[in-house]
């Protein structure tokens, strides 16, 4: 992942230990926390496929 | 604890590979880092979420959360953090602390799963450690690595996991033996799949059986095939399919020619396929289901539609009406479909290239006037245009192109018979209209949507032109019991996709005359006249609602072929009106 390409709105958590991850407050995470959420609520919008729903 | 943090950034060259639909290894590789992030927010959602639930029988979240953390130290591990279904898990349990999702499990079954998450990666690290691990249905699951078989009396139940120097044990049970049923890697030159069948969040939606499936021999064969196929089609786009999917979920066989498969946005990397008919048909299948993954994780890094929008529009490859997310969802992954039958010159890849490339081209056109996306979303939808912009005049085989666009008129009129309602006054004041003799006028507003409950699958001709094109003799034996073979498939549509149009117009005429005419009868009336050369046809296929309810409001008296030529009529006067209109 290049830092000088095109910034996306997902913070980058790959420096993070994940030792201390759970306890963490990373403010900077909040913004994509927020947009996470939002998908979570909103189920239906994270499948694909072709005549999923055909398969019982 | 405080830390500072960036944002993810594509470099120019992935970005613009994945606007325009495509993407190299490099690409993909960047897709992973960033999915991991989104990954690692899933899970701390859920940890939040789940700080005060009941564990049940199980020991503390941190607990595992600790032998996680011990075991992504080893790179082996961190697979599992990425794994696909840890993704699926992580959502669909942090829907259900949010109460937006049920299952029938306790919930310290669904939390505790992240025991088994950390057991999992701990055994590919080569770590000594002791965890407990929840049993459903007497099956005790470690993510990306196999099934163990624990019977006992309660449905939900713990069983104890060790790792030592003797080997790895499940409730004592060594990893090998009748109960335990390790995950099979498929392999080819180039390229290799877990042939995932008994992970609980393998089936993308939630917690699925946890019965492994029995057979999966023919996997390995048909995998190996379709390999062949996508390396010899595109090399570059095939190692960038290898880098980017990492499980098959299997799923049982489909009528011929009728596949399933499926993906989420959560599951990175997985694919869900029903047995395919051949490695062609798996080929086409992975390059799809490739193409919802790279979307699902571009969409994670970038907003391309604002809102959750609750309008639902046509989508050509759909039987239900879907929604703006779903639209750019199939416009991508059948533009990567369409690319690759493309490349297929046989009868059977030249429809569905005819058929992908018009029915994709369509829905980029109507996504276009369809608000709420965002300027990158526009982006997108503009690049992907570009890119199947000059497909649309490549040439095609006369009699296949006549096929992909019957099935292309029959979709569409099918799905406008289900799912749209004309106006009620529209109708009694056309009605009315036609019982003094006066030209039709349509109606000026658009009508409304309300989904419908399909009889049959809207590919059900399309499927009959596949057996034509593929297959003759297997047709021949068909066509006297077509229903018997493909599903709900009728005596007039051999006759419409044979070239009989008189035969299947007489049939669906005299159906609706006395009385049965279902949406389907409508549009193969449409379909025969068409072929026929009766400009009731065309007035049928391009607003079969109305026709439909204007019969219905007429109370069947008038004949269904007559009404077609007066909406036609409508249509082209409407049509002249607005070209009028446009050139003022």
């Amino acid at each position: 992942m290049e830092k000088s390409g095109v910034e996306s709105e997902l913070v980058d958590l790959s420096a993070i230990p994940l030792d201390v991850w759970p306890s963490l407050d990373l403010p900077s995470a909040e913004s994509s926390m927020r947009r996470l959420l939002s998908r979570i609520d909103d189920p239906a919008s994270s499948l694909g496929g072709y005549n999923p729903q055909r398969d019982a | 604890m405080r830390e500072k943090s960036h944002r993810h950034a594509l470099c120019p060259g992935s970005f613009d590979e994945l606007l325009g639909g495509g993407s190299g290894s490099a690409t993909v590789e960047a897709l992973w880092a960033s999915e991991r992030s989104w990954r690692l927010l899933v899970v701390r959602a859920l940890l939040d979420s789940a700080a005060s639930a009941s564990t049940g029988p199980l020991p503390p979240l941190t607990d595992g959360w600790r032998l996680l953390s011990r075991a992504t130290a080893q790179r082996a591990a961190e697979r599992v953090l990425s794994y696909p279904t840890v993704g699926v898990w992580a959502a669909h349990t942090l829907r259900r602390l949010r109460g937006t999702a049920e299952d029938e499990a306790p919930v310290w079954v669904e939390t505790g799963h992240l025991h088994a998450i950390a057991a999992s990666a701990a055994v590919l690290a080569g770590l000594e450690f002791r965890t407990v691990v929840p049993v459903r249905r007497n099956w005790a699951v470690l993510p990306a690595i196999g099934a163990m078989r624990v019977p006992g009396p309660e449905k939900w139940s713990v069983a104890e996991v060790t790792s030592s120097r003797e080997g790895v044990r499940i409730a004592g049970h060594p990893l090998t033996g009748p109960r335990w049923h390790a995950l099979t890697e498929l392999r080819a030159d180039g390229c290799a799949l877990m042939l995932d069948h008994t992970d609980p969040y393998r089936a993308l939606r939630g917690a699925a059986s946890e019965e492994p499936v029995a057979d999966t021999a023919d996997w390995q064969g048909l995998f190996g095939e379709a390999w062949e196929i996508l390396r010899g089609t595109d090399a570059e786009e095939a190692r960038a399919l290898a880098g980017g999917l990492v499980s098959l979920v299997p799923r049982p066989r489909a009528e011929r020619f009728r596949p399933h498969s499926a993906s989420s946005g959560e599951a990175f990397g997985a694919a869900l396929a029903s047995v395919p008919d051949d490695g062609e048909q798996l080929a086409a299948t992975l390059v799809h289901e490739f193409q919802h993954n790279k979307l699902s994780a571009f969409m994670h890094l970038y907003t391309l539609y604002e809102g959750r929008s609750a309008q639902l529009h046509y989508a050509p490859w759909r039987d239900d009406p879907r929604p703006l997310g779903g639209l750019l969802q199939g416009v991508y992954a059948f533009l990567g479909v369409t690319g690759f039958w493309r490349r297929r010159g046989h009868p059977l890849g030249q429809f569905e290239f005819a058929l992908w490339r018009a029915q994709t081209a369509h829905a980029l056109s109507a996504i276009g006037t369809v608000g709420g996306l965002t300027d990158l979303g526009r982006r997108l939808v503009a690049e992907l245009s570009a890119r199947l912009g000059p497909w649309l005049h490549e040439a095609v085989d006369d009699p296949v192109r006549a096929a992909a666009e019957l099935a292309v008129a029959d979709h569409r009129a099918t799905w406008r018979a289900y799912h749209l309602r004309p106006d009620a006054q529209d109708v009694r004041a056309m009605a009315e209209a036609w019982s003094r003799g006066d030209a039709l006028v349509l109606p000026a507003g658009a009508p409304a949507l309300a989904p419908g409950l399909p009889g049959r699958g809207f590919d059900t001709r399309a499927v009959l032109l596949r057996w034509l094109l593929a297959d003759p003799a297997g047709f021949d034996r068909l066509r006297d019991d077509p229903g018997a073979t493909v599903s709900g498939a009728r005596p007039e549509d051999v006759a419409l996709v044979t070239g009989r149009g008189a035969e299947a117009l007489r049939t669906c005429h005299t159906r609706i005359v006395r009385g049965d005419g279902d949406p389907e009868t409508w549009v193969g009336l449409g379909l025969g006249a068409r072929a026929a050369g009766d400009t009731a046809g065309a007035g049928v296929l391009a607003h079969p609602e109305l026709v439909m309810a204007l019969h219905a409001r007429l109370g069947g008296r008038a004949d269904p072929l007559e009404l077609g030529r007066a909406v036609a009529e409508a249509d082209a006067t409407t049509r002249h009106r607005t070209g009028a209109l446009g050139r003022l």
